[in-house]
């Protein structure tokens, strides 16, 4: 009994945060409850619950005054207008709203990351000029210096050939066609079921064994692998 | 510091994404993940 009460207290409480919170997470709150309930006092659930509703609400009203102080503190138009000019040239007092400082501190940065790129891109094609080299098809191709004109007209023309087949020809016969580059390797762990793969993580994990998850990370999420430290701090 | 986490509770499943919730070993913390893979490549038999 006591417990469908507090449960329902709960849930009143969860009722009453924003309704995008609820949406996202009441039901795992609720769930979270359950477990809790089943073992130990809810106390402490219903002051993280007190302060997650003051939080919510402070935080989203503040968000909401922010966003509208613009359209409040605009001069409305047509408003106090007098004869003369400069009535209609009025400076607003009051200070530029929050709102404008992020779109202005916004449109700096695009700037700055068109700029940046640019360099980049100018960067990357000097690189490119000053070693033309890598640009350089990698297809061998035949060397002909030191044949006779009959084997040139062999090697362009084979009888019975179209110059373009033979074309295609001349380089396999001739010339030693390039090695070609090998698909990227990818392990075979990637493809597998995310469960599965969150079960080897898991098991790596709990370990605490170093190599293991180390293996696991550099194998499936190599970007994650150098934090291998902190994550083992974290399994401690 | 957390001692490590319990599997407690499977969420959303779909091809590339799986996600739940962790509970900690030495404390009453859950945390929500989410892990994502690679989507699995395409397997075509031929008869």
């Amino acid at each position: 009994m006591a417990h469908f009460f507090s449960r329902s207290l709960y849930r009143c409480l969860l009722r009453l945060h924003p309704p995008s919170f609820q949406r996202e997470f009441a039901d795992e709150m609720l769930w979270i409850f359950d477990e809790i309930a089943a073992k130990q006092s809810t106390l402490p659930l219903f002051g993280d619950g007190l302060v997650s509703l003051a939080r919510q609400w402070v935080l989203r009203g503040a968000l909401r005054n922010l966003l509208a102080g613009e359209i409040a503190l605009a001069p409305a138009a047509g408003r106090d207008t007098g004869p003369l000019l400069w009535e209609h040239i009025g400076v607003p007092e009051a200070p530029l709203p929050v709102s404008r400082m992020i779109q202005g501190s916004a449109i700096a940065l695009l700037f700055l990351a068109m700029l940046s790129l640019r360099h980049f891109a100018r960067s990357a094609g000097e690189r490119c000029r000053a070693f033309p080299h890598r640009r350089r098809s990698r297809v061998r191709r035949p060397d002909t210096r030191s044949r006779t004109p009959e084997h040139l007209q062999m090697a362009q023309h084979p009888a019975g050939l179209d110059p373009l087949e033979s074309h295609q020809i001349r380089f396999q016969t001739i010339g030693k066609p390039a090695a070609a580059k090998p698909p990227p390797h990818k392990p075979k762990c990637r493809t597998h079921r995310p469960r599965d793969s969150f079960r080897r993580w898991l098991d790596a994990f709990n370990s605490g064994d170093r190599s293991k998850l180390l293996a696991f990370l550099e194998k499936n999420y190599p970007d994650h692998a150098k934090e291998i430290d902190g994550e083992l701090r974290s399994a401690a | 510091m957390t001692g490590g986490f319990d599997f407690k509770k499977a969420g959303d499943s779909e091809t590339a994404k799986f996600s739940g919730i962790l509970k900690e070993h030495d404390s009453d913390q859950f945390a929500r993940f989410t892990m994502e893979v690679d989507p699995p490549s395409r397997i075509t038999l031929g008869i």
